[in-house]
């Protein structure tokens, strides 16, 4: 009898053990897997802040140049020299020390408000060569442009028509269509088929200098549009593409998020639009 | 046979322990999900910096699944950091919540604002 008792004790222990070792499997997965999952969380936590700070740099950003992409354009909308050119770095620094006194992480935003806008993905560069709030409007690195669409509005009377200064036509170039309003008559409107490689001038004759579009020329499919004339002109480009799903980061300019106690960091572009 | 019976016992009570040793990360992350989607979404839509509690209570109700409370306190700032006004959205939640921050410029980027929530399931 006592041996039947020692043998049933020997084989529950067994089971027992055996149970046990199953449930410390089980409790050590479960353990790595909510580490897992409290990484997500935290890296959930981070893309969430990099959004709300794109979201509150493109609020500040729209003030200035008002931004927008189609589904295969993007579409770049200020006034020609911009007013905003005061407002607008005070604006981007006063939010960027906010946002990195306020973050639950180590926050970096590594922001110059100097309003280079990269067109992904075709790396094409929308900005002010002389400055923000200046006189110039370029993009740049535009060799996969589709086409310019550019709308001018002067308000002013005495703005004569406008007129080509050269043209460099190629039915194969890169499209371009101008539009310009507020002249004294109606409104002109033009669209060409213009080399990318030869430079092509429109020029905008208002009292006191002239607006001038250049386009192509040396560097592949670039468009400038110089306003020198002290009136402000309201200038919006489209930039057509042949792909879709266009995106507008800051040029070179980048959020850092740290997340140091898990070890997670984490550097984006900052998208605009 | 007694000694069998009691080692079994604590081995099958110890392995319960392990069993049903409470995992609540995934409800953790679920409610942080919940609120930051809010808040994002009210952020968008610009109605967090009308600062009109009625307004955000209502658009929050509309959004908010059935068996979650939110509660938060938005701060509005000037430029500058220094700290303009607050209201409360909702009761506070005291028990059983997790907390979130949302970091944003209002629609006229005049003033910047804090909205810290707290969301708990009912």
């Amino acid at each position: 009898m006592k041996m039947k008792g020692m043998f049933f004790s020997v084989i529950v222990l067994l089971l027992s053990l055996t149970l046990l070792g199953f449930t410390f499997l089980l409790f050590r997965s479960n353990f790595e897997s909510s580490a897992s999952v409290l990484r997500m969380g935290v890296t959930d936590r981070i893309i969430d802040e990099i959004k709300s700070y794109e979201n509150g740099l493109h609020t500040i950003l729209d003030k200035a140049v008002n931004v927008r992409t189609t589904s295969n354009a993007v579409v770049f909308i200020e006034d020609l020299p911009n007013s905003n050119a005061k407002s607008f770095p005070e604006n981007i620094n006063s939010f960027k020390n906010f946002a990195e006194a306020r973050s639950d992480f180590f926050l970096r935003l590594n922001i110059a408000p100097n309003l280079g806008l990269r067109m992904m993905p075709s790396q094409a560069i929308y900005y002010h060569p002389r400055g923000f709030g200046n006189e110039t409007i370029e993009v740049t690195n535009a060799s996969t442009v589709a086409r310019y669409s550019i709308n001018i509005t002067i308000n002013r009377t005495g703005a004569t028509p406008v007129s080509w200064n050269t043209t460099n036509e190629d039915p194969n170039g890169i499209a371009f269509d101008v539009t310009v309003g507020g002249l004294t008559g109606t409104d002109f409107t033009d669209s060409k088929n213009l080399s990318r490689t030869s430079a092509s001038r429109l020029s905008i004759k208002v009292p006191g200098g002239n607006i001038e579009i250049y386009i192509g020329g040396s560097e592949n499919s670039r468009l400038v549009i110089n306003n020198t004339n002290s009136i402000v002109a309201f200038v919006k480009t489209s930039v057509f593409f042949s792909q879709s799903s266009n995106y507008v980061t800051l040029n070179d300019q980048s959020i850092n998020i740290t997340a140091g106690e898990y070890n997670i960091s984490r550097i984006d572009a900052v998208r605009v639009a | 046979m007694t000694v069998g019976l009691v080692i079994m016992l604590s081995i099958i009570a110890i392995s319960t322990g392990f069993f049903i040793l409470p995992d609540n990360s995934l409800n953790q992350i679920q409610l942080r999900r919940i609120g930051s989607d809010i808040f994002a979404s009210l952020d968008y839509e610009n109605v967090l910096d009308t600062f009109d509690k009625a307004a955000i209570e209502g658009n929050i109700s509309l959004i908010l699944p059935f068996n979650t409370n939110v509660s938060a306190v938005i701060k509005k700032f000037s430029t500058n950091g220094d700290l303009l006004d607050q209201i409360q959205i909702n009761s506070d939640i005291r028990d059983k919540f997790i907390s979130g921050k949302r970091v944003f410029a209002g629609n006229a980027a005049t003033n910047f604002y804090v909205a810290e929530y707290k969301v708990s399931f009912r």
